[in-house]
């Protein structure tokens, strides 16, 4: 080895010594790794920050403090914690039922801004006591069981609907599109029992759906697939798969949308012995019902839940698309017609008509 | 004949080796005429040798053949210099004096049996494969390989290097198969280093101008004739040294890593698996130290939360940093694979076993390190041990360092770069005018 290169490896080698920020690396031991964060209003200050930190043994530690910013809360956290609070691993955002009522502008805005937050976490409103909720703990099922409710990997069943963060950041700033977020509630042999969902315009939580009307909303944006619907009182059918076709039309008197959704179904329970096409029938109605009054709903709120807009945008200019909400959905003429297709009836025979 | 008519080679002999006792000049009596033998005893079983010339000498008709026209069995060369004069006589040649011109003739003598026997390799396992090994003798190895290569266009060229130490090297190549351009910057080198003493492997490699420092080595050592003949075939060329039982072939390539020649004689899809196991073992043992210091400091969002628990739950109570604690830990683990290599077969067990224990269990115990760490050190062992040939280990051993310092420093993005970094590495490396990322040694395409 010459001269140089040896300079040269002492140069590469000093320029570690520049990596302070690197070198403050913290070992994972010494790290809290809270999963959920309850956002709501502080009794004595404008937020209350709850942190739920998993640990193995089963128990959850629980750090909450109070402050009028987000930041400044999780600040005075940090300082009372013994290790440090590192929010990369946060999935969950639970936010109390009156905040998202007030809006949601600023959580959103901390959400999104701050670095350590991944935006692949979800959100979900907590109707009823926010601080039992959040203090609830059926043990001895460890750990993370909050998040995993949301999980698709673990808890999740397509009656509950989910809401990214980076999705409730779109749907709070798009002109055209609506979102629902889940609605849950301290539950009683499980952590949370689902609500429905809640519908938000803006920031701001504007109503309800009910756990049937979220059923259709999920089969409307072809999530709901593998859940279990009761058709009639004594038939219940699976949904295999569900895909929707939209046929629009932008005429004199406004937007038109034809909305067919197509239902791939199994019989699970059949008691009756009910013919096919009789339940076809059936589950056709009980949709055209449900969405029916999801679209009334959403008449009465000024919200395009089922994102109708979006289909319409090539169509419009940019002062419609603004004004989508407020002029042309009102206007909208929303048809959703219902095809069910059985695919197999697993036990139950068609009887042959004689 | 006395020695007042030594003639010059001889006195050079004589005083060369006048301090040896098992230089031996005699003089005896060969098919009916007195001459002068030099050899050592050592080397040399003259009795046999001498039974076996005059066994030639009476089966020729008449007992006149002169002595240097005795038989091609046994003559080898005539006309040497002095100091080659020295060098055969310590290869184990019996140099006679001519009783005619006064000459030296040089003879192909019998050893005593101071050679092993041919056996199957101490350090390599072949399974489904023939197990004889190569032994410490030069013309037995390239024997052994002609044996596993019954081909015409085999060429052995052998060619004696060094000036103090005299040592034998043979070139072997497939005509034909090798690429031209290889076996000429071999045989170059090897006739333009003529004069460098050659002892070790490492003297040959700068015989043959490979870089001193090489985090990869640039040959393929084997003790089996049957890998040997399997590089052969591949277009290498093999080298053997005489009393180094290993065949040498270069270049190596980056597939050798990965590859053993003997897999061949499995199925196709068991030879797959096995490539395919061994390039997983690379991976893990390259990166698994560094991913550990990644995952438990720098960047601990990479786990899931469920793994990130029990990994902050593993790690509770451990005093170091992750990056100290697996340094330690390697270091402790280098110092055992290092001590076991080379004991005695009755104390390496205790060494493994006092190993266990301390790695294994009291470590933990101890809250030292944590237990993924032990988990994740000896995965990276074993895997590191996956890879064909003992000498592409040790490459990869040294650079898992180099992620380590790396992964410490700069998280996953060092660890990403450090691993770009060898394959940048690799891609600037040749030996013998071919690319080490070359895919094969064939030269049928521009990148070979």
């Amino acid at each position: 080895m010459n001269v140089r290169s040896v300079c040269r490896t002492l140069l590469i080698a000093s320029l570690f010594a520049l990596l302070c920020g690197c070198w403050d690396v913290r070992d994972i031991n010494k790290r809290y790794l809270p999963v959920v964060m309850g956002i709501s209003e502080g009794k004595s200050a404008t937020y209350s920050i709850i942190l739920q930190i998993p640990s193995v043994s089963g128990k959850t530690q629980i750090l909450e403090q109070e402050a009028d910013s987000i930041s400044k809360a999780l600040d005075l956290i940090r300082t009372k914690a013994e290790k440090h609070v590192d929010l990369l691993h946060l999935r969950l955002f639970l936010i109390s039922e009156r905040m998202a009522k007030t809006g949601l502008d600023d959580v959103m805005d901390y959400a999104i801004r701050a670095n350590d937050i991944s935006i692949k976490g979800m959100m979900a409103i907590v109707t009823g006591d926010f601080e039992k909720t959040l203090h609830h703990e059926i043990s001895p099922t460890p750990e993370i069981s909050s998040y995993d409710y949301f999980s698709e990997e673990s808890g999740w069943t397509p009656n509950v609907s989910i809401v990214r963060i980076w999705e409730a950041f779109r749907g709070s700033q798009s002109y055209t599109k609506d979102l629902a977020y889940p609605l849950i509630h301290v539950g009683t042999d499980t952590l949370y029992d689902f609500e429905g969902s809640a519908i938000m315009r803006k920031n701001k939580m504007v109503g309800a759906l009910s756990p049937d009307e979220t059923l259709v909303y999920n089969i409307f944006l072809e999530k709901y697939t593998g859940g279990t619907i009761e058709a009639a009182k004594d038939t219940s059918v699976i949904i295999k798969k569900a895909r929707v076709r939209h046929r629009k039309e932008w005429t004199a008197s406004g937007p038109k949308l034809k909305s067919a959704i197509y239902l791939d179904v199994a019989v699970s329970e059949n008691k009756k012995n009910l013919p096919n096409h009789r339940i076809a029938e059936e589950i056709q109605e009980m949709i055209d019902k449900k969405g029916d009054e999801i679209i009334r709903k959403m008449r009465a709120l000024k919200t395009d839940l089922l994102g109708t807009g979006q289909l319409f945008r090539s169509q419009m200019s940019e002062r419609q698309i603004r004004d989508w909400k407020d002029v042309w959905f009102p206007r909208l003429t929303f048809d959703i017609s219902v095809k069910v297709n059985i695919r197999d009836n697993i036990y139950f025979k068609e009887k042959i008509k004689s | 004949m006395n020695k007042s008519e030594d003639r010059d080679w001889e006195r050079h002999l004589l005083d060369t080796f006048a301090l040896n006792t098992d230089f031996a000049a005699k003089r005896i009596e060969l098919s009916d005429q007195l001459v002068h033998v030099y050899y050592f005893v050592t080397l040399v079983d003259l009795p046999g040798t001498l039974a076996s010339m005059n066994q030639s000498l009476m089966s020729a008709n008449d007992g006149n053949v002169p002595l240097q026209h005795l038989s091609d069995l046994y003559q080898i060369d005539s006309n040497a210099m002095p100091e080659e004069l020295a060098h055969l006589l310590l290869q184990g040649r019996l140099v006679v004096r001519s009783p005619h011109t006064g000459e030296p003739l040089i003879f192909k003598a019998l050893e005593p049996s101071i050679s092993r026997s041919v056996m199957p390799p101490e350090n390599e396992s072949p399974i489904q494969g023939a197990i004889d090994g190569f032994t410490e003798d030069l013309l037995t190895n390239v024997g052994l390989l002609r044996k596993k290569i019954n081909h015409k266009d085999v060429v052995v060229v052998t060619h004696a290097v060094g000036s103090t130490f005299c040592r034998e090297i043979a070139l072997v190549y497939l005509k034909g198969k090798a690429n031209p351009k290889i076996v000429q910057t071999v045989a170059d080198s090897l006739i333009r280093n003529k004069h460098k003493d050659v002892r070790h492997v490492e003297d040959m490699l700068s015989v043959l101008g490979q870089p001193k420092i090489s985090l990869v080595a640039t040959y393929l050592a084997t003790e089996l004739p049957e890998e040997a003949a399997q590089n052969l075939m591949d277009g290498r060329v093999v080298l053997f040294m005489d009393q180094l039982p290993y065949a040498i072939s270069v270049p190596a390539i980056l597939k050798d890593v990965w590859t053993l020649k003997t897999d061949f004689n499995y199925p196709f899809l068991y030879l797959l698996f096995f490539r395919f196991i061994r390039m997983i073992g690379i991976i893990f043992a390259v990166i698994m130290p560094g991913l550990y210091v990644v995952l438990n400091s720098v960047n601990p969002e990479l786990l899931r939360i469920q793994l990130a628990i029990s990994v902050a739950k593993s790690r509770e109570g451990v005093p170091y940093p992750a990056f100290i604690e697996v340094l330690l830990m390697l270091l402790v683990l280098e110092m055992v694979i290092e001590a076991t290599t080379r004991l005695p077969k009755s104390i390496g067990p205790t060494i493994t076993m006092i190993g266990g224990i301390i790695l294994g269990q009291a470590i933990v115990q101890a809250k030292l390190v944590s237990n993924l760490l032990i988990i994740i050190l000896a995965a990276s062992t074993i895997a590191n041990f996956t890879m064909s040939g003992y000498l592409n280990t040790i490459g990869i051993r040294i650079y898992k360092y180099v992620v380590l310092v790396a992964s410490a420093a700069f998280g996953i993005l060092g660890l990403e770069m450090s691993v770009i970094w060898i394959f940048v590495y690799f891609a600037g490396l040749k030996s013998f005018t071919v690319p080490y990322l070359s895919l094969s040694l064939k030269g049928t395409k521009t990148d070979e």
